[in-house]
């Protein structure tokens, strides 16, 4: 790989915990003295957050088309009664 | 629910990734009718059941994901578990009204709330940045598929091939970032 995606590799094992003790010191020590490779740290810990972020989002999409099958499908009607049930029984 | 529980017969995490859509609708259904009683005693609306209830999937599958869910009864036991740690977040001043079980109260349930404005603004880049690199990331830090489902799922012809694109795809994500000038400060809140 290049020099750059080596970097990349070596900076996720880093985030995800998985350099070990000793290399963990030394990736520290590095970052101390290249500022350079400290701010790429930080980039690649926000982007996979951001990253998550897209991937709830995503999720949240898939789940409010399900709930919109449940509520308003021909065939779900034995599903919304029963939720009528619950939220209309006082009534 | 029968859906349900043939879909549990499988490992968890291999059957949401298979068929995400069947999972959930067979859950949803399954588990929501519960999820609705338990909010209409606390006093909500069905709109309160079911902001809640998708709230409570959304962390279900993050912990499945990260193989971090110790489900001791059914999955949607323990989804009824997370829609409450949920409520009582939600509606703090009636937390003493919920009981909880012991290994419902012990439970790590994330704040689905915690959004900043920097990583929206992030998000717009990427999304525009390029969508299949967006996806490709999305599959291995927020879905946690293996390598091997990865070079599967994107048609890789190796998983050698899978990390590598992996990692150009950060690479390119953060050149994207770089060339539009933007520092870690403006991510910072």
């Amino acid at each position: 790989m290049r020099t750059s995606l080596t970097e990349i590799a070596q900076i996720e094992s880093y985030l995800q915990g998985k350099l070990g003790i000793a290399a963990t010191l030394l990736f520290e020590a590095r970052m101390l003295l290249e500022p350079s490779l400290s701010a790429s740290v930080k980039l690649q810990k926000i982007i996979s957050e951001v990253v998550t972020l897209y991937g709830r989002k995503q999720l949240r999409k898939e789940i409010q088309m399900i709930d919109s099958k449940l509520f308003q499908a021909a065939d779900k009607t034995d599903f919304r009664r029963e939720i009528d049930q619950i939220f209309n029984k006082d009534q | 629910m029968e859906a349900t529980a043939t879909l549990e017969r499988k490992r968890p995490a291999d059957t949401m990734f298979d068929d995400r859509a069947a999972f959930f609708e067979a859950l949803y259904e399954d588990a929501f009718p519960a999820a609705a009683r338990f909010v209409h005693r606390m006093g909500g609306d069905v709109d309160d059941a079911r902001d809640v209830f998708q709230d409570a999937l959304i962390v279900f599958y993050e912990k499945l994901a990260a193989r971090n869910a110790h489900i001791e009864t059914s999955h949607k036991a323990y989804l009824l578990g997370i829609c409450k740690h949920l409520w009582v977040r939600k509606a703090k001043a009636k937390s003493g009204e919920v009981s909880f079980e012991d290994w419902e109260q012990s439970m790590d349930v994330p704040d689905m709330n915690n959004e900043h404005l920097s990583a929206r603004k992030l998000l717009t880049l990427l999304e525009n940045a390029g969508q299949k690199c967006l996806d490709l990331l999305k599959s291995f830090y927020y879905d946690r598929l293996s390598i091997q489902q990865v070079a599967t799922r994107f048609g890789f012809g190796s998983e050698r091939s899978a990390t590598v694109q992996k990692y150009k795809c950060m690479e390119r994500v953060r050149n994207e970032v770089k060339s539009k000038g933007w520092l870690y400060e403006d991510f910072t809140d």
